[in-house]
């Protein structure tokens, strides 16, 4: 039980980074590795703002907020020109990957390479019903929570998230409707950028971080997105959550060391098999993929 | 001098590495990422049949060039199916099965090349015999850069024969309309498993070349990092271009090294953590590689598998490697200078 909970809990941070990835993948198509560098670089933020003596909610805001600035940043310099120049994927995979190594390149001058926490008391502890719950686990499940209930209610009633679904279903139609394509990429990004650092933020109060956890972070997402169906946006949450659990009972039955190998495994059996994840539909790989 | 040297050894083997990866990357228009993954099995296969079975150079690299090319259908398989982003997942997905196989494949009380211990995970392989051709023993390292460049050259007139000849002349052809090369009757996907399998092999033997030179193996060589080095190196110097991936390796090799030699401790790559002869401790930092390990350094760097801060096994992996590093050298009949530990101080003095 304890194990399922620390599975479930651990899941809904790769879930919330996977609905990250989403927002930017689907409307736009860009495979946005740069969010592995806001991933590393939000908690750095959030420790200096903290250090410069803001109280913990106003550090965690600035935080958040120069990911989502960041993010944007990617967008309009990068992937912007990248998409009006009509690049491939293969194109905006390779120079996103090149904004990742920056940012951590960056992160890596400026704080170095060590381990960091942060420095907020105590952890406590809570048991329920024979499970114990963590401090940092009970905060991590509620954001994750909060972030993936407030994205679902965005999307599903809210006319951006409308809007951003008919982006993601067909981007020359929504132009054609005289929408600003630009202006809805943004939003991706800026709502990407949001998730991610909360993702981090959790995660960083929860087991630390270092400026090369974000791209391995971001890896485990883009599973959980295969895993759950790239052409939805709840797919990934769910299988972010499955993820975790599968990660939590490997380690439980067989070792820690063969987490990344599973995980791994996963993702290869997925694309071949069932290569439109749990809840995607079914059409054939190449006639989406060209 | 002896730096140049060094520099020159590693440009041969990136050559291997950029030309070889050309042929997925730039004649299959397929982004891996799993090259360093071959890259690391044809140098632990070397590594393992010279120390083990005391094979020498050639035979053990072919045996480890076949290997790989075994091994690479893993990537070549699921490129019948898939394109685009979905390949550059899957062939993620290889190198990180691969990477964890290296790293895992290890017991602490098997000896090191048996069924249960065949890697020695994150400790590494430490001593890896020097190349041997008819039984001469090429541990020179200004004689070893003739022999790299000699393969390196071997290696390039093939890739080059293999792209202009009719198979490289489909192979492209596929490359810019696989339709219209399959609506001509030529089988696309034999082509693509053939182009991934010489394209690993040839990497395996750069990765041999490499493990003969630096007499030091450990899982970092299959990393990610390593695969993304690599892949930016062919980008660099020109996908699909035979002479581009040549002057990426150039640049690649020169500035990572010039990177490397400038600050103190912290050297651009991992592989350099072992197997620098002529360390001046108290001097700024001027390294020089090459040749058998006499040193055992433990850099800053993330991708240091004795200092990884990801892992509760960095400090054991590092006192394993002080432990066995005398013992290592020993048998290569030089003794380390110092040990120095992860923080990049001096440790010990004169083993």
């Amino acid at each position: 039980m304890q194990i399922i909970f620390n599975g479930l809990i651990s899941g809904a941070a790769v879930a919330l980074l996977a609905v990250a990835f989403q927002t930017v993948y689907l409307p736009t198509r860009v495979f946005f590795l740069g969010l592995a560098g806001l991933y590393s670089l939000a908690p750095f933020l959030a420790l200096a703002a903290q250090n410069a003596g803001l109280p913990i909610a106003g550090a965690l805001a600035v935080a958040v907020a120069a990911a989502i600035l960041l993010a944007l940043l990617c967008e309009w310099l990068n992937h912007g020109p990248l998409a009006r120049k009509n690049a491939s994927d293969g194109a905006h995979l390779i120079s996103s990957l090149g904004l990742y190594i920056v940012l951590v390149q960056i992160i890596a001058i400026i704080w170095g390479n060590e381990t960091k926490e942060f420095r907020l008391g105590q952890h406590w502890t809570m048991h329920i019903g024979g499970v114990t719950f963590t401090s940092s686990q009970i905060v991590m499940a509620t954001v994750a929570c909060a972030a993936l209930l407030s994205t679902w209610l965005l999307l599903r009633v809210s006319d951006i998230g409308l809007r951003l679904r008919a982006l993601a279903d067909d981007p020359i139609q929504f132009a054609l409707f005289g929408y600003n394509v630009d202006g809805y990429r943004l939003v991706a990004f800026g709502l990407a950028g949001a998730f991610a650092a909360g993702s981090s933020l959790v995660t960083a109060y929860d087991i630390g971080f270092d400026p090369y956890g974000g791209l391995h972070a971001v890896l485990l997402a883009i599973v959980a997105v295969i895993i759950g169906g790239r052409t939805s946006f709840a797919g990934p949450a769910v299988g972010g959550l499955l993820l975790g659990l599968a990660r939590a009972e490997v380690v439980w039955y067989l070792s820690a060391r063969w987490q990344e190998a599973v995980t791994f495994a996963a993702l290869a059996l997925f694309l071949l098999l069932r290569p439109q994840g749990l809840f995607g539909h079914q059409n054939r790989i190449e006639a989406t993929v060209q | 001098m002896s730096y140049l040297i060094h520099l020159l050894v590693y440009f041969d083997i990136y050559v291997i590495v950029a030309l070889s990866l050309n042929l997925v990357v730039g004649y299959c228009g397929m982004l891996t990422l799993a090259h360093a993954a071959y890259y690391a099995i044809g140098g632990y296969s070397y590594a393992l049949l010279s120390l083990k079975l005391g094979w020498g150079f050639l035979p053990a690299t072919l045996v480890a060039a076949l290997i790989a090319a075994i091994l690479s259908l893993a990537v070549s398989l699921p490129a019948w199916r898939l394109k685009g982003d979905f390949f550059v997942l899957v062939s993620l997905a290889v190198q990180a099965l691969l990477f964890s196989l290296i790293y895992n494949w290890s017991d602490p009380n098997a000896p090191l090349g048996s069924w249960k211990n065949l890697t020695n995970g994150p400790y590494g392989i430490i001593g890896v015999p020097a190349a041997a051709l008819v039984g001469i023993r090429i541990a020179v390292p200004s004689t070893y850069l003739w022999f790299a460049t000699a393969i390196a050259g071997g290696c390039g007139f093939l890739l080059w024969r293999l792209k202009t000849s009719p198979w490289g002349r489909v192979l492209i052809s596929a490359r810019d309309d696989e339709l219209a090369a399959r609506t001509l009757g030529k089988n696309t996907r034999l082509l693509k498993v053939q182009a991934i399998a010489i394209s690993c092999a040839f990497a395996a033997i750069a990765g041999a070349l490499y493990a003969a030179y630096i007499g030091y193996l450990d899982p970092s060589s299959a990393s990610l990092d390593q695969s993304i080095l690599m892949l930016s190196m062919v980008i660099v110097g020109g996908m699909g271009n035979f002479r581009g991936p040549i002057v990426g390796a150039l640049i690649g090799d020169v500035t990572l090294k010039r990177a490397g030699a400038r600050s103190q401790f912290d050297i651009a790559e991992p592989e350099l953590l072992c197997g620098l002869n002529d360390l001046s401790l108290d001097g700024k930092g001027e390294f020089f590689g090459g040749g058998r390990p006499q040193i055992l350094l433990c850099t800053h760097r993330h991708d240091c598998p004795l200092h990884n801060a990801s892992t509760r096994l960095s400090f054991a992996s590092f006192r394993g490697a002080c432990r066995s590093g005398p013992d290592a050298c020993r048998r290569l009949k030089t003794r380390p200078v110092a040990v120095l530990d992860y923080r990049g101080d001096l440790a010990r003095d004169g083993l």
